[in-house]
């Protein structure tokens, strides 16, 4: 058993110094773009300093953010020590000059020279850095899905909104050219009315118990843990890999759902215009012999996961005239095979098109317009992430009313949808 | 009967949760084996999710099931995660019952199993934790627990006290203080205002932040918004009192935006304009928008920004006088977004204008694309059915940009009808439909060319660029391509289609092609040849395969026979792992074909650094595995097994 609630508390409140566990290089003297005279936000021709948290696998892409001209990276932040020291590395043969490397984000979000934050940890940890960096007035890139639970992207929506950040949501699906196609075909009805959409999210192996193992030097694996309920630290808890580690688990993630799941659901809201909305029903895999688990909307639309006739793409919309199928890497296939390249008409709708998802952040920062992937969009979209699991763990299908964002006729999945946190990590708008 | 119904469910339930396997599973909990805990784990989680089904619920099994519980979390010899995890299941499928087991735990000397059953708690019975919490926080507390129950207050309303809560507001320790204005916003009580404008004063900035959103989280009159718009720290604090400001005392607000506007370093500016623009508050937006063109660029951005996002119909002169006046190119393109988002056939001239200055500029032609011009489109159409040559090549210009409705039906009545003296007409027209072209205009078109017309060259390219732009090269060669060159005059216009057959890549193309070579009477052969040359190469590396089985027939002439070479050998060069099987498969055709040995060997060796040039390492071990079938080849197995070896190292 590891220490408990050890009185170097994992608690940290705005107000309360704290030093960087890695200070690597003297801390860089750097401006907050909005002081500059700006009127309090990042000017059009300004420099936005970055601190980017969670240094996984995902993030792997979002550092090249730092290379953008506009781009001042200023924090790196992780529970793991040594992959501070890889980032700074990388940091140091890039030339993005010096860094300030962290364990507690709460630094890099307490920075009053921070203008934005990059959030790629795990999912149990989204919302709540994130809002801690809205709450202290700066943008943020949040990794989906957006929250673990559907309280947290409630909260999500209300900090975006009071403390007017830009957010994006990385559900970069959305700034891929095939995917904007498929939607805009789905929603200019050049397929008809959409009857059944089958969405690829794949499979994760069940979670394994593992005995416990000593917690690595250097890996402050409580917090690590954060707000989600205790259990001994076991290596395989806490790997960032695709095909299993901490993804595999409930406590950290919404498994497939929350993985494929975010990327995919969110294209199918887009597409079927629901934004804003939502499913009515969720039925699990093996209710009542169902050899699917899907969810339907109020207009009957039916969104079948991993339904075996895709036709190997990941997203495949059937409508009474027609179907579009598409995939990553721009694979994207109609029939009729024409609509493919169908240009839009004067009177069609078009939908938000932006060519880079972190761009297009990077834009927004600028011009305080919302991004392609706001947090009102990943939370609706985080939302099917999330019933569905819920509907998958407890076996039996929920029916669930957008407008109010309750689960209807069962008070105990109702509970599920928060998840009462850890003492020390409470999260508030 | 109903009784008879209920007592048939409590059985079937009761098949469900035999209480025999509730307790292995609990015995299971304390095995050593992880395996056997994982499983009890699931079993417990899937006996908990029936224990919430409605029949079990009005059987009173869930009772008897958490009982069983209790005395497990108690039970000391399990393994502190197990006995976590059950409180974990009262966390879900537990009873407001327990509720008072429940407080007996929350000062549990193990810290985790007090804190899972504040969690737990807290799930099934809130109001019972708040009270507790309530109570206590006078109490000299660890500061830990102290302030794990100051999170725990966040049932809404319906406290006979909160003083013990408020006098934490003066705290000395700061996380307490920080947590007890969290706390204080969250309860969502008014009798926490007072305190909090109190406390106010002595907080240092960063708590003055927390304390502003709690106090908006209260509800604010106009003497608290007012306050805390002339004295908050937070800029988005500042502005939702302010827009509180705006529905409450408009006239002070207004007094309030003039000074915003006078002061171009201002607190949260920007934030402020947006919040007046989203207001219904219409003399302060006239205002605003009056102010517009002479703002700094940041201001201007937002504004404009929000009029689009407003859909501010009525700010289109204004905007269009902004991108007349602006010398900042964002400035520019945000007005130019927005009036293709709002704008009308006002927009229409000046948009054009910035287009034809910038025609790669994209925000340009999407804005024509996207106005909601309706008097545009009417001309448009009647200039391009009835006007002169000069003015049907403008209206086609447009028509590209906007796509009207029946578009592609007026460009394909206009091919037809264009004449031999109309060639800068007729290459607006095949320009247009390259963008706008559908099936219809791909039929059209290779017909045009079928009559070999005075613009046969034209109508070539442009076929040629559509069907390569248009895709699904199998379809279009199914459908249109195919039938074309089948019919029975095919021979007169064979070689004008075969010329531009690479823009259909397709199985079915490849080999139409392939019987032309092999075809001795065929006319298109050297139409054939430059498309081949011409064709993708695309990851199945087909047109490779068929350049080696016209190299291998022999029926290649010797400058061809070079260029076949050349093609071959680019075709093994591409580096990418998409290309990497069939270049695998291609290594193995080339060694099997009887092609001059020389040449072969040359073939093979093309890669100077083999395992670099294969870098997918799965992939890699393929290529090997498709290379073996040839190493033992007795002129060139010493050659492939070095390869091999190569790819190996």
């Amino acid at each position: 058993m590891s220490e408990l609630f050890s009185k170097l508390s994992r608690r940290h409140f705005i107000g309360k110094g704290v030093a960087g566990i890695v200070a690597m290089g003297a801390a860089p003297s750097v401006v907050n773009a909005k002081v500059l005279g700006l009127n309090g936000r990042v000017g059009p021709n300004s420099q936005i300093n970055m601190g980017f948290i969670g240094l996984g696998g995902i993030m792997g892409g979002h550092f090249g953010l730092a290379s953008h001209r506009s781009v001042r990276a200023t924090h790196v932040c992780d529970v793991k020590e040594d992959r501070l020291h890889r980032y700074l590395k990388i940091a140091r043969t890039r030339k993005y000059g010096d860094i300030v490397a962290t364990s507690d984000y709460e630094e890099v979000v307490e920075d009053p020279s921070v203008d934005a934050v990059v959030v790629a940890t795990p999912d149990h940890w989204h919302a709540g850095i994130a809002i801690a960096a809205m709450r202290m007035g700066k943008d943020v890139y949040v990794e989906k899905p957006m929250t673990l639970t559907v309280e947290e992207g409630q909260m999500m929506v209300e900090a975006e909104f009071r403390y007017n950040s830009v957010v994006q949501v990385g559900s970069q699906q959305r700034s891929d050219s095939a995917f904007r196609r498929a939607a805009e075909i789905v929603r200019n009805g050049w397929i008809g009315e959409v009857v059944e959409v089958y969405a690829q999210l794949g499979s994760f192996k069940a979670p394994v118990l593992s005995p416990e193992e000593p917690v690595p030097a250097g890996f402050n694996y409580d917090k690590w843990l954060g707000p989600a309920p205790y259990e001994p630290y076991t290596s395989e808890r806490v790997l960032g890999n695709y095909g299993g580690g901490w993804r595999r688990f409930w406590d950290y993630g919404s498994r497939k759902n929350g993985d494929w799941g975010a990327h995919h659901y969110d294209i199918i809201q887009w597409a079927l215009n629901m934004d804003h909305s939502g499913p009515v029903s969720f039925v699990p895999k093996g209710y009542a012999g169902e050899p699917y688990a899907y969810y339907r909307y109020a207009n009957g639309v039916k969104v079948v996961r991993d339904h075996s006739d895709s036709k190997g793409f990941m997203i495949r919309f059937i409508g009474t005239e027609g179907e579009v199928c598409v995939s990553r890497g721009g694979k994207i296939k109609t029939t009729p095979a024409g609509l493919m390249s169908q240009p839009l008409r004067s009177v069609d709708q078009r939908l938000y098109r932006s060519r880079n998802h972190r761009a297009n952040w990077l834009d927004c920062i600028r011009s305080r317009k919302p991004t392609i992937c706001p947090a009102t969009v990943g939370h609706r979209t985080g939302t099917i992430c999330q019933l569905a699991g819920i509907a998958e763990r407890l076996g039996r299908p929920l029916n669930w009313d957008p407008s109010a964002e309750v689960i209807v006729g069962d008070e105990y999945a109702q509970r599920w949808l928060k998840r009462p946190r850890r003492a020390g990590y409470a999260v508030s708008v | 009967m109903k009784i008879h119904y209920l007592i048939f469910a409590v059985c079937l339930l009761s098949s469900w949760l035999k209480a025999s396997d509730i307790e292995i599973a609990l015995t299971q909990l304390a095995s050593s084996s992880h395996k056997e805990q994982l499983s009890a784990r699931n079993a417990l989680s899937s006996y908990c999710s029936k224990l919430t089904h409605a029949d079990a619920l009005e059987s009173n099994l869930q009772a008897q099931f958490e009982a069983k519980f209790w005395r497990e979390i108690n039970n000391h010899s399990l393994p502190l995660e197990s006995r976590l995890y059950l409180i974990r299941m009262l966390e879900w499928f537990g009873s407001s019952k327990s509720s008072n087991t429940l407080l007996g735990f929350i000062n549990h000397s193990e810290p985790y199993i007090a804190d899972a059953s504040r969690r737990a708690l807290k799930s099934i019975d809130p109001l019972s934790l708040q009270n507790y919490a309530l109570e206590q926080l006078s109490s000299n507390l660890d500061t830990e627990v102290k302030l794990a129950l100051i999170e725990s207050l966040d049932a809404a309303g319906g406290h006979q006290s909160l003083a013990n809560l408020f006098e934490l507001l003066d705290s000395k320790k700061t996380e307490v203080r920080v947590a007890a204005i969290i706390a204080c916003g969250r309860l969502a009580d008014r009798r926490a205002i007072e305190p909090l404008l109190k406390a106010y004063e002595t907080l240092a900035s960063n708590e003055r932040i927390l304390a502003e959103h709690a106090l908006i989280k209260l509800g604010l009159d106009a003497k608290t918004a007012h306050f805390i718009f002339e004295h908050a720290v937070a800029e988005s604090a500042k502005a939702t009192a302010y827009n509180v400001l705006l529905q409450l005392d408009p006239k002070l607000a207004a007094g309030c935006l003039d000074a915003i506007i006078n002061d171009p370093n201002y607190l949260g500016r920007t934030l402020l304009f947006a919040t007046v623009l989203r207001s219904n508050v219409d003399g302060l937006k006239v205002r605003l928008f009056k102010y517009l063109l002479d703002a700094d660029q940041a201001s201007q951005l937002t504004i404009v920004h929000l009029a689009g996002t407003l859909e501010l119909v009525e700010q289109e002169a204004l905007l269009l006088r902004l991108l007349q006046m602006s010398k900042h190119d964002a400035i520019k393109h945000a007005v130019v977004e927005v009036l293709g988002k709002i704008g009308t056939d006002a927009s229409y001239p000046a948009i054009y204008r910035e287009f034809l200055l910038n025609p790669k500029q994209m925000i340009y032609s999407e804005a024509i694309g996207e106005l909601n011009a309706v008097a545009l489109d009417e001309q448009v159409i009647s200039d391009a059915l009835k006007g002169t040559v000069g003015e049907k090549i403008a209206a086609i210009k447009v028509l590209k940009l906007r796509n009207v409705v029946g578009a592609t039906k007026i460009l394909n009545d206009m091919l037809q009808g264009v004449n031999s003296l109309e060639r800068s007409l007729a290459q607006e027209i095949l320009s247009a439909l390259e963008v706008l072209g559908n099936d219809r205009s791909i039929q059209l078109l290779l017909s045009s060319i079928c009559q070999k017309g005075p613009y046969l060259k034209l109508a070539q390219k442009s076929l040629y660029r559509l069907s390569s732009r248009y895709g699904v090269a199998q379809n279009q060669w199914n459908d249109f391509y195919y039938p074309m060159l089948s019919g029975e005059n095919s021979a007169t216009y064979q070689a004008e289609i075969v010329d531009i057959l690479s823009a259909v890549p397709c199985e079915g193309s490849l080999e139409y092609i392939s019987q032309i070579f092999f075809d001795p009477n065929s006319a298109s052969k050297k139409n054939a040849m430059r498309t081949m040359l011409r064709w993708p190469i695309v990851p199945n590396l087909q047109i490779s395969f068929l350049w080696l089985r016209l190299i291998d027939s022999g029926i290649l002439n010797a400058q061809d026979t070079t260029r076949a070479y050349a093609q071959l050998e680019k075709s093994l060069l591409k580096r990418h792992h998409k290309f990497t099987i069939a270049q695998g498969k291609l290594l193995v055709a080339i060694a099997q074909s009887s092609i001059p040995l020389a040449t072969r060997q040359e073939l093979l060796s093309v890669y100077k650094d083999p395992k670099n040039h294969f870098y997918h390492g799965h992939l890699r071990a393929q290529v090997v595995k498709l290379l073996q079938a040839v190493s033992a080849d007795e002129l060139l197995g010493t050659q492939v097994q070095a390869l091999i070896d190569a790819l190996k190292s």
